[in-house]
């Protein structure tokens, strides 16, 4: 059996962090109370400028209020997560809480459309060095937690860590695939065959590049254009410009 | 006197540029554009496309000068970093020219791009300066107030421009920082016009020498 970490409120409320911000929460596996001693301590706040950060294992991602109101409106899972999952530490006038509550539900079938339409990115992603192994693996992770987590919602279950997460969808091996650890050529496998698992013959690149792919899905699939640039190396976007919307049509 | 009006950053927004256009039309004898045309909204194609048609056919009454966006967008041109313009904001600019597109993205966008738009990016000044003011996308460095540096010019010095902006030598005019609430930042020695434009924000000018304020939401 795991360690489990349980969350200690006046430690958190001691970091220096928590009194820059008037509003944070907590969120992750040391929200939900299954964080082992490897796990990150997540937290968002709210702040004029986005930005994020981390410090030893503390990370930090700072959303513009309008902008964490607009992913709520969207039926971003992440804010549907902050909602059902996060501990609110700092709210004092009660904005994050609005924002959380103006929550809702996704289009389910437009979102699988933008998932899909994402997963051409493995078309054209050979392998090349250590950088572009670990960046492939991060995208294919997020694809597959998203595509599990939607699968979950739609099942009326939501729920956003690996085990209950395993548990609706039956399939065991979904805890050890999402098991951190160095990125390597065989992992990434089991990940891919795991998103084919559960999003389907995984789509050709109908553009031929990853480069063309980020252009031309642009305003269509937003977050598939975003996340065929982290692929090719990007290490900073451009916050104002980075977007939530996997399908725009 | 006449009238001068000094346009901020407009990142692909054509709407709001058009509206601007026309609210300039009857007010303004000259107009300044700080630079920043492109990326943030999917339309840089059309605001290119306006504003060299200006240059072109009202060439006295235009001034044009570089935002750093421009600069990316020249930098990409000559050594075809994709990644670098694309993090940038570029996908916005790309996609707007090309729409969906196969293989080479630089191959496709250099022969797409017309002549017209290049030569437009090609003559963009790097700043405006009388007796009374100084106009330039990111402002001057205000402990170096004599310096016209092209990269302090055009991508600024960032909050010292702020915490020293009573030592500029003259009224300095400039976009580049975005003011997150929407209004531009009025100061004796500096204003600030990057009301957000592109991104959900105003486009806002001013007119001098009167200091009046218009705003296109």
């Amino acid at each position: 059996m795991q360690a489990t970490w349980k969350l200690d409120r006046p430690k958190f409320e001691d970091l220096a962090l928590v009194r820059l911000y008037s509003e944070v929460m907590l969120y992750g596996s040391m929200a939900r109370g299954d964080a082992t001693p490897h796990s990150d301590i997540d937290v968002l706040a709210l702040g004029p400028v986005p930005k994020s950060f981390c410090r030893d294992n503390l990370s930090v991602t700072v959303y513009e209020p309008k902008q964490l109101r607009r992913m709520a409106e969207a039926g971003s899972l992440f804010v549907l997560h902050l909602q059902l999952e996060g501990h609110l530490l700092r709210d004092s006038n009660g904005i994050l809480k609005d924002i959380l509550d103006a929550w809702q539900p996704p289009d389910i079938a437009r979102m699988r459309r933008g998932i899909v339409a994402a997963c051409a990115i493995l078309d054209s992603s050979e392998v090349q060095d250590d950088s572009r192994l670990e960046s492939l693996t991060n995208v294919v992770i997020f694809l597959l937690r998203t595509s599990l987590y939607l699968r979950c919602f739609e099942l009326g279950r939501p729920c956003f860590g690996t085990v209950p997460v395993a548990e609706v969808l039956q399939d065991e091996r979904i805890v050890t695939a999402l098991r951190r650890g160095t990125p390597t050529v065989p992992h990434l496998r089991v990940l891919t065959r795991l998103l084919r698992d559960h999003v389907g013959e995984l789509p050709k690149n109908p553009f031929g590049t990853l480069e063309a792919l980020a252009v031309s899905y642009y305003r269509r699939f937003p977050m598939a254009s975003e996340l065929a640039l982290r692929v090719l190396g990007a290490d900073r976007i451009e916050y104002a410009s980075v977007p939530f919307e996997w399908c725009t049509e | 006197m006449k009238t001068v009006a000094i346009v901020g950053d407009i990142h692909g927004d054509v709407e709001k540029l058009r509206r601007m256009l026309r609210l300039l039309e009857q007010v303004s004898q000259h107009t300044i554009f700080v630079g920043d045309y492109l990326n943030g909204m999917p339309f840089a194609f059309d605001v290119i496309e306006t504003l060299s048609e200006l240059r072109d056919t009202r060439p006295n009454q235009f001034t044009f000068l570089i935002g750093n966006h421009e600069l990316d967008l020249i930098e990409y041109l000559r050594d075809r970093n994709f990644v670098r313009f694309a993090s940038r904001g570029g996908l916005a600019t790309l996609n707007s020219y090309l729409g969906e597109t196969r293989g080479n993205v630089f191959a496709a966008f250099d022969s797409m791009l017309p002549a017209s738009h290049r030569e437009f990016l090609f003559s963009l000044d790097l700043f405006v300066e009388t007796d009374r003011f100084l106009v330039s996308h990111a402002g001057i460095d205000p402990t170096r107030p004599l310096l016209r540096d092209p990269q302090v010019l055009v991508r600024g010095v960032g909050k010292v421009l702020f915490e020293h902006a009573e030592a500029l030598p003259k009224q300095v005019i400039c976009g580049h920082y975005r003011q997150r609430d929407g209004q531009p930042l009025i100061s004796p020695k500096l204003i600030c016009l990057d009301t957000g434009c592109g991104y959900d924000g105003p486009l806002t000018s001013v007119l001098l020498p009167e200091g009046r304020i218009l705003n296109v939401g």
